[in-house]
Order: structure tokens, then sequence, then C-alpha cells
């Protein structure tokens, strides 16, 4: 599944006629089965951007199409992981991971379900309620429901900033196997540049006020990645130099706190 | 048990020394059913003995033996059994009646922003009226036989339960509304499998407050001209001076009162145990 983003600006109005430029002349393609990272500090508008993809929410210009179809709402070929794992707390694990799944026959259905957590390693969680998980269990459930409709592009909010670095690395790991096995394209939001050099095909950096792309970077090593070889370390520097860059270029008009908040808040 | 036995019996010569020193087997059995009974009882023991010994006027305040006595009394010879069971239906269909209308109305208001703008204020007002205040219209419009009390139990049952719903509705994680987003949820599918679920501990805190309040509103029901049910007999104690029948229909309102809320507590505890709280972790 093709993904295209042409001249893509979001545009938020706050209150008393002032605005904000969430993003500003988006372009981006991204061919099928590539896993995208994009990496940006806050207010860049990586994850409006998601948000846009995900049908969410609409661009104020441009179009985004996915195999030339245009976005206008959430679709079963686009899987979504949120940062927080958003279980419903009132419905088992089973029943959360099947909540999207519909139009399937019932002996299908519970075969799936199983199917994607035995995959996420939750294989014996299905009858426990969401409280019942930790962090990392709960973002697995989050994983394995975005993934039980086979999506053909999965998108992801910042999912792993919320957990510890151990079991970061090993839903990283999951991360990559169920993309090798699945072959979705992957776009993830992060602002991890180590995360993003260890995961991404490309990494897509974004800058702030307003949000746009600074520059691209491909990671060509093969995975799993070594971070202290000399060809990533470079990489790792471009990627900060592009950072500071997508910094530099704030204008200081923009930058009173209160925009700030309201940026966060809807991005 | 004998299983038990032969355990014991094999484990002993082992460890004959640490015998004395191991807790006995059996168990006392335990009294921790009768914790909340213990002030009550205290109480009742008090006022009899207080009767008894003449401190207080028993003919004012009749101790419990007495009440007991005029329990008995009224179900032998007065059936107490047909006014409880006039009260009881009273709350029961101006109950289910006032929690139709106000989980509809909650659940229209707190979804739809248009329908809360247009419904809640006037709701609002209504609530500030005193109930009670609608009895003389109702006997107007509705005579003075059941329709007019049900109603009134009904009116007092329904704003806790539309007052909880809908703030409840309007409380709802935005994050888990999102998700039902992601998975294209109609209006009808995000009322009744995010929004309704998510309002459950506050929806059903206000069924057990409207509940309350209906028990309270079918004795102000009743004082309006009724000839059976236990405000009746409350009426009826005071106009023959009698305090122990008054007592005696204070002490069923008391326990009819609290039967139902345990029941509908009861009934929604398995629907609450998803809950990640304080009280679902505590033990004892």
């Amino acid at each position: 599944m093709t993904l295209l983003i042409n001249g893509v600006s979001r545009k938020f109005n706050l209150d008393k006629g002032r605005s904000v430029q969430a993003l500003k002349g988006v372009d981006l393609a991204v061919p099928a089965g590539e896993f995208i990272c994009l990496l940006g500090g806050s207010g860049c508008g990586k994850s409006t951007l998601l948000r846009l993809i995900a049908g969410l929410d609409q661009p104020t210009t441009g179009d985004l199409t996915l195999d030339g179809q245009a976005i206008t709402a959430p679709r079963d070929e686009v899987g979504i992981v949120f940062q927080e794992p958003r279980l419903l707390p009132w419905r088992r694990v089973t029943d959360n991971v099947g909540f999207g799944l519909r139009g399937v026959e019932r002996a299908t259905r519970a075969a799936r379900i199983q199917d994607i957590l035995d995959e996420v390693g939750l294989g014996d969680k299905g009858k426990y309620w969401p409280r019942q998980l930790s962090g990392g269990q709960a973002q697995r459930a989050a994983i394995a429901r975005a993934l039980v409709q086979a999506p053909e592009l999965l998108l992801l909010d910042e999912p792993f900033s919320a957990v510890d670095a151990l079991t970061r690395a090993d839903l990283h790991d999951l991360l990559l196997n169920l993309w090798r096995e699945h072959e979705f394209t992957t776009i993830m939001v992060t602002h991890d540049i180590d995360e993003a050099l260890a995961l991404a095909d490309r990494i897509v950096v974004m800058g702030a006020n307003p949000g746009r792309i600074v520059g691209e970077v491909m990671v060509s090593q093969k995975r799993p990645r070594n971070p202290s070889t000399p060809g990533q370390q470079q990489l790792r520097r471009t990627v900060l130099d592009m950072l500071a860059q997508g910094k530099a270029r704030q204008n200081p008009d923009d930058t009173n706190s209160g925009e700030n908040d309201a940026v966060r808040r809807v991005a | 048990m004998s299983n038990t036995i032969t355990a014991d019996a094999t484990l002993a010569p082992a460890a004959p020394h640490t015998t004395k020193a191991r807790t006995p087997s059996f168990r006392l059995p335990s009294f921790r059913w009768l914790e909340p009974l213990i002030l009550p009882l205290s109480i009742a023991a008090l006022w009899e003995g207080a009767a008894r010994w003449g401190w207080i006027d028993a003919l004012l305040l009749p101790p419990p033996s007495a009440v007991a006595e005029e329990i008995a009394y009224l179900w032998h010879n007065q059936d107490l059994d047909m006014h409880i069971l006039a009260t009881v239906w009273r709350v029961a269909v101006g109950f289910a009646a006032g929690a139709l209308a106000a989980t509809l109305l909650g659940a229209i208001t707190g979804y739809a922003k248009r329908a809360f703008n247009a419904i809640d204020p006037t709701i609002q007002a209504l609530r500030s009226i005193p109930s009670i205040a609608w009895v003389p219209l109702f006997i107007l419009w509705f005579g003075i036989f059941e329709a007019p009390k049900v109603l009134l139990i009904a009116v007092g049952a329904f704003f806790p339960i539309y007052l909880g719903l809908s703030t409840a509705i309007h409380g709802a994680d935005r994050k888990l509304v999102e998700v039902g987003q992601v998975y294209r949820l109609s209006s009808a599918a995000m009322i009744w499998r995010i929004l309704l679920p998510s309002a459950l501990p506050s929806y059903l805190t206000g069924l057990r407050n409207g509940l309350a309040l209906g028990w309270m509103f079918v004795v102000a029901a009743e004082f309006m001209g009724a000839s059976e049910g236990l405000g009746f007999l409350l009426i009826d104690g005071q106009m023959t001076g009698r305090a122990q029948t008054i007592l005696a229909a204070i002490f069923m309102f008391a326990c009819l009162g609290k039967a139902s809320d345990w029941l509908l507590a009861g009934l929604s505890r398995p629907l609450l145990s998803w809950q990640d709280d304080f009280q679902s972790t505590r033990k004892g």
C-alpha cells in the first residue's frame, strides 16, 4: 500500500483569532513495506501528521492518498497504536483485541484473536482484565488489536515512550518480527533518535514552527543493528544536525508558551 | 476430614518437638460477619435497658421489645404484609419509570452536545424545584390514588440517575472515544460500547441514590391520603398515639431500604469486576 502526502498543511484555530501552523507544506511518499520513523521534538507536528494519515483529522490544504484513494476517514487497512495502550478497561484482553474485528464468523474470530495474541506473546493472557497487565503487556495487546485485522499500513504514535528500557528493547524486537512476518508498511512517530536508528529503513526528520520535514536519512545497516559502528555514528550526527536545523529556524514570534501548549494538546 | 488427620499423623513423628508450638489444626469459626451488627445491637440493648429501668418514657419511646411485639401484632392482625407490598410496589414502579426516563435522557444529553444544550438547562431548572412541591398539582391532575404517588417517586428517582449518567458520559476518556473513532463506530455503538460502560460506575451510584430518594418520596406520597402502605402506618400511629406503630414502620423502612440497596449493589458488582480501584484491591 503506497502512501502519498502532497503539500499538506494543518492549521489549528485557537481562541481570539489566533492560530497555529502545526504542519506546513509536507510532501512524503512511502512505498509498500517500508519502515519509516517520523523523528522530531515536541511541537513539530509529527503526531498531527500521523493523525492525518490515520484519517482521524483532515488537512487544511493538500491531500493524502493511499493507493490513489483520498484518506477521508479511518479504515480497516490502517492499524494504529497510540502512545498509551488505550485498552477498554471493562473488556477482557481477548475482547479488546477483537474490538474492531467485524464481519467475521465467531470461530474464525476467536482463532484470529488467539493467533495474534500468541504472536505478541500474550497467548495465555486472553482472559485477563487490562488492569492485570504490565505496561509492556498492555502495549503488546494494543499492537495485537491493531494487527488482528491484518492492516497493510501500521501507524505507531510514540508507542514505547512510556515503558522501561529493557521492555522497550523487547518490544522493538517484537515489532520488527511482526513487520517482517506480515510485511505491512510501518510509520512510527518517535522523539528517540536511537530508537529511530535501530528500527527504521528511513528516518524523516521534522522541525517545528511551522511543523515541517527538514530532511531524510536512509538507514541501510542490516538488523539487528549495532549503534556503535562508524556508519551508525555518522548517521546519528547527521540526524542530530537536522534536528538542530529544525529548531534553529524557529520564529521567535511563534514561541510564546501559550501557543506551544496548544500545539502539544492538539498534536 | 480423614485426609487431614492422616497428614497430621504422618507429620507428627517427623517433628515431635514442634508439635506444641504449632498452631492448633482447628480454627475458631470466623465472626467477621457480625462486625456490622455490633453497633446496632449495642444501641438496641442500651435502649431496651433505658426503657426497663425507667430512664426514658416507654410510651413516647417504646423499647425494641415493644416494637418487635408491635410488628408481630401488625403482621397477624393488621395485614402488615399488605402494607409492605403496597409500599414496595410503589417504589418499584416509580423507580423503574424514573430510571428508564433518566437513562434515556442522560444517554442522549451525555452524547449529543446539541441535545444537551437544548434539554439540560430545563432539567436543571426542574431539578431545583423541591419534588414535594409537585404533590398538590399531581393530586389535582391524577386524583389521590396510585398515579400521583408513583409519579412523585419517579420524579424523585429521576434526577440523581440523570445527573450521574450525563456527567459521567461527559467525563468519558477522550482517548478511548478516539479508539471508537478509529474503528468507525456508529453513534449508537459509540454510546453502547464505549460511553455507557465507561459511565457505568457513576451510573450505578446514581441508581442507588435514586432508589434511596424513591424510598424517601414514597413516605411523602403515602402521607397524601393512602389507605395502605408503611407511610399510612406512620400517619395511623401518629393519629392513634401509638409510638410503637411508628417505630415499627420506621424499622420496616430501614430493612426494606437496606435490602433493596444491597440487592442493587449486589447485582451491579459483577458488572464492575474490571475496575482497578482502591475498593477492588482492598482486603477485609
